[in-house]
């Protein structure tokens, strides 16, 4: 910035090519005609301002060499009211003025090429009409620069670029982060931050804008200034809140009060139309909030220690002294009783540290944005690690559940074995210890009890095998088993079973029960009824399945052990019963018969418990 | 002719029975009555037995191992294994290892006797649990066929024809050889035949499988 504006200060000395007069006449005359030498000139010194004249006429001599390497131009930092240049009596350039019908206010330097035969060699005189512009009503001589048109060019182009290019994409890129930080705030209206900055950049776009748009129509420019005002005093009362809030102080009152003046200065300009109050009271009057914001950043940034805070206290201090610096400026006085050649130049600094300001801000709030982004991520990896700790909790609980089920199937599994065993085994073994014991079981009888056993043992086999749920299947081995067994006894068996693959589902404990049902049917007609042919016939009967075992022997009546018979009835009703069915022993066509007789709720399903 | 059994049994007590049942039949000759799997090997290397009859529970080897090592030894044999209930899965076992038959532990000594002639005549005992087991080992193959059929031609022509898969149906129900031929209308003999027909399939598919095994192993 500083060998920026450096380069616009006026060379003392140096160059020949280039002249940079000192002196210079003064005519007050408002008259658009060209005047003449005789007329009432006064000298004065350049530069020049003549408060309260709608335009004055100066009259700039200056000697030109006979040869010249190039054109020669005049090169103007400023004319902000317009005007016209006449050399030699003839005139070069008009620029627009306030008299041309349109309000202008020209922020852009003037470069006028002088045609190379109206330049004389040796003395030429150059007049320079320069209107009031309509802010300030004072007609200005800048410290104008006369000399080769490509070393002028450089001044002209470096000024250009510092009053009009850098304020153009400053509208520019103001309307761009505005539009971003406003979308930000309108999705997430707790993120008052970013509407803040999001205002703070839109004002000094709009205030930008109105020093981008030099020439507007007459009855535009109230509203024009009204826009400046708005958005000047804008800027300052959004960054003022924008910092407090930054800083974590939410004030209320003071945001409330902060905005009324702000209102303030357009609702006054708006009825009084009257700019000088304005620009020095109420525009001086945005100047204690800027150097409270600056204290206020400056004392924030002491408190944290941070360098956001650091950053934003400097740039905010920066931005300030512009401030100060351009309201100095403007009213006059001070600054230019002490840096009068850097005064004429008249560089106004807020527009580029304002900028830097917003870009400092800018920076902070995407620093807040990646800490959020970075506190998310954080907690989202908390928030993993407790999901996979409960994940992992879960799996050992179901474990242990697991674990329990299946100890409480082993539990359950081993209490149908045991009375199972007190059914079936057991209740043989102790039977014939009883008998053995009271001397009534000869040798044969104990080879018989014991048959009976693994009889018993191979029917469990064969009700629970591991890979068959269908009673047809479990049937077909306790049919395997006692055709055999009756064949060897010599007896005829004949087998009548309609029972399709899949008809009967029972549990393994519900086959077991029904096949001793007819197991012990079985071994009565073998060993007490003294048949010689046994049938076997399972049917569908209804709604209910029926098991029939039916001999030609001489039947339960009549059996030489009626008393054990009796005893083996009594079992197979119980088991009957406990399958939720019903036995019954009648007399069959042949002889006696046992019927079992199984409801098909039983059958059809295998959950049913044993 | 007479029929030469060597029986391998380490229960003194059903040792004593079954030599009991062998000598009990002018038929039969009993070739030796061993307690251990070693001493089985050492009379296999001596003598060719026609019956061996074997208890899978040995102290010193797996009987499972006996027959195969029988089988392969002596391929004329008929090995005979000896179980409790019938339909436990040793059985299915001994016979994809090469037996052809099995002997209840608690059969009477005539019975003992028959079970060797009829086996020697060609008829082997299969029971509706081992014909189940049966059924579903050759499903389960048709159903996951090997994925290089080409390395195992041999193994993929053992498949159940359909006359086999319908007696093991039935003899899945429970029906004797003789009901089973009433059935399908066929003599008892031809059931017979088709049984021995699927225990050496049992054998052959036993080994195919065993092949299989190897090469997904990495072995051949």
């Amino acid at each position: 910035m500083a060998c920026l504006l450096a380069g616009c200060v006026p060379e003392q000395s140096g160059n020949p090519q280039v002249l940079s007069p000192r002196t210079a006449q003064v005519l007050l005359s408002a008259g658009a005609a060209v005047p003449a030498d005789s007329a009432p000139w006064r000298d004065t010194a350049v530069p020049d301002w003549r408060p309260g004249q709608p335009a004055v006429w100066y009259r700039v001599a200056f000697d030109a060499p006979p040869v010249r390497r190039e054109s020669w131009a005049v090169y103007l930092p400023y004319l902000y009211g317009g005007g016209s240049i006449v050399l030699n009596g003839s005139t070069v350039e008009h620029i627009g003025s306030l008299s041309s019908g349109q309000w202008v206010r020209w922020e852009r330097p003037h470069l006028v090429v002088f045609p190379e035969a109206m330049l004389r060699a040796g003395g030429n005189v150059l007049l320079l009409r320069a209107e009031a512009s309509p802010i300030g009503n004072n007609p200005r001589l800048a410290p104008l620069r006369i000399g080769e048109r490509s070393v002028l060019q450089r001044s002209f182009d470096l000024r250009h670029f510092v009053v009009t290019a850098l304020p153009q994409f400053t509208v520019i890129a103001c309307a761009a982060a505005a539009a971003f930080m406003f979308f930000i705030y309108w999705r997430r209206r707790s993120e008052v931050l970013y509407g803040l900055f999001g205002l703070a950049v839109a004002m000094w776009g709009i205030r930008t804008l109105t020093f981008v748009i030099e020439v507007l129509p007459s009855s535009w420019w109230p509203l024009w200034r009204t826009l400046y005002f708005a958005s000047t005093g804008g800027f300052i009362v959004a960054l003022m809140m924008f910092t407090m809030r930054m800083a974590g102080h939410v004030h209320p009152r003071l945001e409330a009060a902060l905005l009324a003046y702000w209102a303030l200065g357009p609702l006054v300009y708006a009825v009084t139309r009257s700019e000088d109050w304005l620009s020095l009271y109420w525009v001086g009057g945005l100047i204690p909030v800027g150097v409270a914001l600056g204290a206020f950043a400056i004392v924030a940034a002491w408190q944290r220690r941070s360098a956001p805070h650091i950053a934003l206290a400097v740039s905010v201090a920066i931005g300030v002294l512009c401030g100060v610096h351009d309201y100095l400026l403007a009213v006059g006085g001070l600054l230019h009783d002490w840096l009068p050649q850097w005064a004429a130049q008249r560089l106004f600094l807020l527009h580029h540290g304002a900028n830097l300001l917003l870009l400092v801000m800018g920076a902070l709030l995407a620093g807040r944005f990646l800490g959020a982004l970075r506190d998310v991520e954080q907690a989202n990896r908390t928030l993993e690690s407790r999901v996979a700790e409960r994940e992992r909790e879960l799996a050992a609980s179901y474990r242990r559940l697991a674990d329990l089920q299946r100890a409480q199937a082993a539990a359950d599994e081993r209490a149908l074995i045991v009375r199972d065993l007190h059914d079936g085994l057991g209740s043989v073994l102790f039977t014939s210890l009883a008998r053995a014991e009271r001397g009534e079981m000869a040798g044969g009888d104990v080879a018989q009890m014991l048959r009976e056993c693994i009889a018993e043992m191979r029917l469990v086999f064969e009700a629970t095998p591991p890979d068959e749920r269908d009673f047809a299947g479990v049937f077909g081995s306790f049919r395997f088993r006692w055709q055999q067994l009756l064949q060897a006894q010599g007896i005829r068996s004949e087998w009548a079973i309609d029972l399709p693959a899949g008809s009967i589902e029972m549990t393994p404990q519900n086959a077991l029960q029904v096949l001793r049902v007819l197991q012990e049917a079985l071994t009565n007609a073998l060993k007490h009824a003294h048949a010689a042919s046994v049938r076997v016939s399972i049917g569908r009967c209804g709604d209910a399945w029926s098991l029939a075992v039916e001999d030609d022997g001489t039947g339960i009546a009549g059996a030489d052990d009626a008393s054990r018979s009796g005893r083996g009835i009594g079992n197979m009703m119980r088991r009957a019963q406990r399958l939720g069915g019903e036995l019954s022993v009648d007399s069959g066509a042949g002889g006696p018969r046992v019927t079992l007789r199984i409801p098909t709720s039983v059958t059809s399903h295998a959950a049913t418990a044993g | 002719m007479t029929i030469n059994v060597l029986i391998v049994e380490d229960e003194p007590e059903f040792l004593q029975r079954f030599a009991q049942a062998v000598l009990g039949d002018p038929s039969l000759r009993l070739l030796g009555a061993v307690s251990t799997g070693a001493a089985a090997l050492a009379i296999l290397g001596a003598a060719a037995p026609d019956v061996l009859m074997v208890d899978l529970g040995l102290p010193d080897m797996d009987g499972v191992d006996l027959i195969r090592e029988a089988s392969r030894r002596c391929p004329d044999c008929d090995a005979m294994v000896v179980t409790m209930f019938g339909d436990d899965g040793h059985v299915l076992s001994s016979i994809e290892a090469g037996a052809t038959g099995y002997l209840l532990k608690d059969a009477m000594p005539q019975q003992i006797s028959q079970c060797i002639h009829e086996l020697r005549s060609g008829g082997s005992p299969i029971s509706p649990s081992i014909a189940r087991r049966v059924l579903a080992r050759f499903q389960q193959r048709a159903a996951t066929p090997p994925p290089e059929p080409a390395r195992l031609p041999h193994d993929e022509q053992v498949q159940l024809s359909e006359r086999e898969t319908e007696i093991l149906k039935l003899v899945a129900k429970g029906l004797a050889f003789q009901q089973v031929g009433e059935v399908l209308q066929i003599s008892q003999h031809t059931v017979v035949a088709h049984v021995k027909k699927i225990y050496r399939k049992l054998a052959v598919h036993s080994r195919g499988e065993a092949v299989y095994e190897a090469g997904q192993l990495g072995l051949l």
